[in-house]
């Protein structure tokens, strides 16, 4: 027990300002946290195209650096993400969209600054809940996962490919069938046991350019073209600026949004378990989250009918839900191995670039045990760090949502193109990016 | 056996949630509120495109088969086992997928949803003009950074697409390309050092890269 009281405390040292290395966490951190800020705000782009983005600048880090720089971006996103849908009623992001049924009548009614006041404390309540549940789970998690063996994680993995089905939607063959590409696309290069060449298009690109292939498929080029062009496509064919022709609203009575927060805090701590508890099984993601913290929100009301016409508490619990969803969906990353969400299982390419393998080793105390303890205190941190930025800047970050789409689209090629090539300084990456961003739109287009 | 039984689970986690879904009395009391649904007729356009690339799909699968079976698994057959197993379902569910969506002619859509594409944000027409041009907008990046290198791309493409595919005025062009160009030299080129290549057309006229940086 010791050991985890020392490696929980380690994990905060760690990422603050206290030492030269801590200083280079905490600064990294920080640059992520405002990545993650910006990306928040803008619709369109999610956590995952922000941790796809940035995965390529972590090569160089060391562990607690590199987790602090990725979570740092990816933990803000959904809090910030709160604030377009309540001003402009569009969701910063995908898993914020339940903030807008009585976020946005809120604003409307002009009680903008209410709505934000609760929506941001509320996210910062659940973020802290889910990474405290991070920490108490891996105590729990630790003896179970040490007894797990190689059968085991082969059922786990046949497991996190199952869910391939639940993510699918009504259309299970088309999720089964890009699941079964994926595998494909896993075994492009070496063979790991017999070191055969398998589908590096020999025949097709020449000897010298299918090399390229030998190393594989690079993660970072594969999903930064699949999810960060057809936001691009999308954001030109609308032509317009990010949030439309949406008028901003004047904020104020931000510290009532606040104060309800605490006034129904049994909705915003029960809101947040559902959230970490929805995080916790894998492929399900922060979108059943938040509309499942809203039904509850209404289903736990005595006055149903202010639903949907600008209720506080249909701010509150979304908004504790979507953030405390990423502290439960780092429990089965971390223990198994299994990603919670698509965040999360770009999370894992960090993983492999680090040099670590999830499970026992992240929970053993001799090991990764601080490293794991330290995600918790970044998703704290981070979080804390939003909300009081977010407060002192609410008017300032309205504006943002306001950039013509044009300006900013060379400036997202050019950054997209950029995290291809940084994986291995070589062309063939980007020319990766080019090629899954057109299939990754296609797939949307025609519903794969 | 827990695993294994989660496994199922999560197998038959779809039809399962269905069966609660439709079994829910909150369900049954509000029929009535469930959207209705409408069967529209998809456009020949959409119906020739998610064709093929439900028959590129197929193509890319028989490949896979194909090479699992006669091109490195042919020599090595150990190296082919896995993409043999993943490989044949994938095809016959490529297959299905492709006979299925040639033969869609109509889809079901929420009357919400009905409401939203007979109303949509961008002309339909707009819209294909707009992501042709777009498309070749982002290949045409490719090519700049190809042609040019990084650093100068940043600028020239940012300026080529603001003024010629945006249509923005020469002051605004001219900010935000040098804007991109100082953030991506600077950044990435002069702080992280980055180990950019010359582009092509440098190569050709025999520029070395510290030619342009002065």
């Amino acid at each position: 027990m010791l050991d985890y009281l020392y490696a929980f405390n380690e994990g905060l040292i760690r990422i603050l300002p206290l030492s030269p290395q801590g200083t280079e966490t905490f600064l990294f951190m920080m640059i992520g946290m405002m990545v993650g800020f910006a990306v928040g705000i803008l619709p369109g782009l999610g956590g995952a195209t922000t941790l796809a983005l940035m995965l390529p600048f972590i090569y160089n880090m060391d562990p607690t650096t590199a987790f602090a720089f990725l979570l740092g971006s990816n933990a803000v996103t959904a809090t910030t993400g709160d604030i377009t849908s309540v001003l402009f009623g569009v969701p910063g992001e995908g898993i914020t969209a339940a903030t807008i049924v009585d976020g946005h009548p809120m604003a409307k009614n002009g009680e903008a600054g209410r709505a934000l006041g609760a929506a941001l404390m509320s996210s910062l309540v659940g973020a802290v809940f889910g990474a405290f549940m991070l920490a108490a789970a891996i105590p729990i998690v630790s003896p179970l996962v040490l007894s797990i063996g190689s059968a085991e994680f082969f059922m786990l993995a046949v497991l996190g490919i199952t869910f391939v089905a639940s993510l699918s939607g009504e259309n299970i063959p088309k999720g089964l069938a890009v699941g079964g590409l994926g595998l494909v696309l896993a075994m492009i290069g070496l063979d790991p046991i017999e070191s055969v060449p398998r589908f590096t298009l020999e025949g097709l690109l020449g000897e010298d350019h299918s090399l390229f292939l030998w190393d594989g498929l690079a993660l970072v080029s594969v999903t930064v073209g699949l999810f960060a062009i057809p936001e691009i496509i999308d954001l030109a064919v609308k032509g317009t600026s990010i949030a439309g022709d949406v008028q901003p609203t004047k904020l104020g009575g931000v510290m009532e949004g606040v104060k309800d927060t605490f006034r129904h805090w049994k909705l915003v701590l029960r809101c947040s378990g559902l959230g970490a508890y929805i995080g916790l099984i894998p492929g399900m993601g922060g979108g059943p989250a938040q509309w499942m913290a809203y039904a509850h929100a209404v289903q736990s009301s005595p006055d149903k009918e202010r639903f949907g016409k600008g209720a506080v508490e249909g701010v509150l619990g979304p908004g504790a839900a979507n953030n405390s969803k990423e502290g439960g969906s780092l429990i089965p990353t971390l223990a198994f191995g299994v990603p919670g969400s698509v965040s999360m299982a770009i999370l894992l390419g960090a993983f492999i670039i680090q040099g670590i393998v999830p499970g026992p080793d992240l929970l053993n105390p001799d090991k990764h045990l601080t490293l794991t303890f330290s995600f918790v205190w970044i998703i704290v941190v981070t979080n804390i760090i939003t909300v009081a930025i977010c407060f002192m800047f609410l008017n300032q970050l309205a504006k943002i949502t306001f950039i013509k789409g044009t300006y900013l689209i060379p400036f997202l090629l050019l950054l997209i193109y950029l995290g291809g090539f940084a994986v291995k300084n070589s062309f063939g990456d980007m020319m990766l990016v080019l090629i899954f961003g057109m299939i990754g739109w296609l797939m949307v287009k025609y519903d794969w | 056996m827990v695993i294994a039984f989660i496994t199922l689970l999560g197998v038959f986690y779809p039809y399962i949630g269905k069966l609660f879904k439709r079994m829910s009395p909150s369900n049954i009391l509000h029929v009535a509120d469930e959207p209705t649904r409408t069967s529209v007729p998809l456009p020949l356009v959409t119906r020739i495109g998610q064709s093929l690339f439900a028959l590129c799909m197929l193509l890319v699968m028989a490949y896979v088969v194909w090479e699992a079976k006669w091109g490195f698994g042919s020599w090595e057959p150990r190296a082919a086992l896995f993409p043999w197993v993943v490989g044949v379902p994938t095809f016959l569910l490529t297959l299905y997928i492709f006979i299925k969506d040639s033969l869609q002619s109509t889809r079901e859509l929420t009357v919400e949803e009905f409401h939203f594409e007979n109303e949509p944000e961008v002309e339909p027409a707009v819209a294909r003009r707009r992501t042709f041009a777009i498309t070749c907008w982002i290949a045409g990046f490719f090519g700049a950074i190809w042609a040019f290198g990084f650093v100068p791309a940043s600028a020239i493409a940012t300026l080529l697409y603001l003024k010629f595919g945006a249509g923005e005025r020469w002051p605004i062009t001219l900010v935000i390309a040098a804007g991109c160009w100082l953030f991506f030299w600077g950044m990435f080129d002069y702080a992280l050092q980055l180990p950019f290549p010359d582009g092509a057309v440098l190569d050709w006229v025999s520029l070395d890269r510290f030619s342009w940086r002065g």
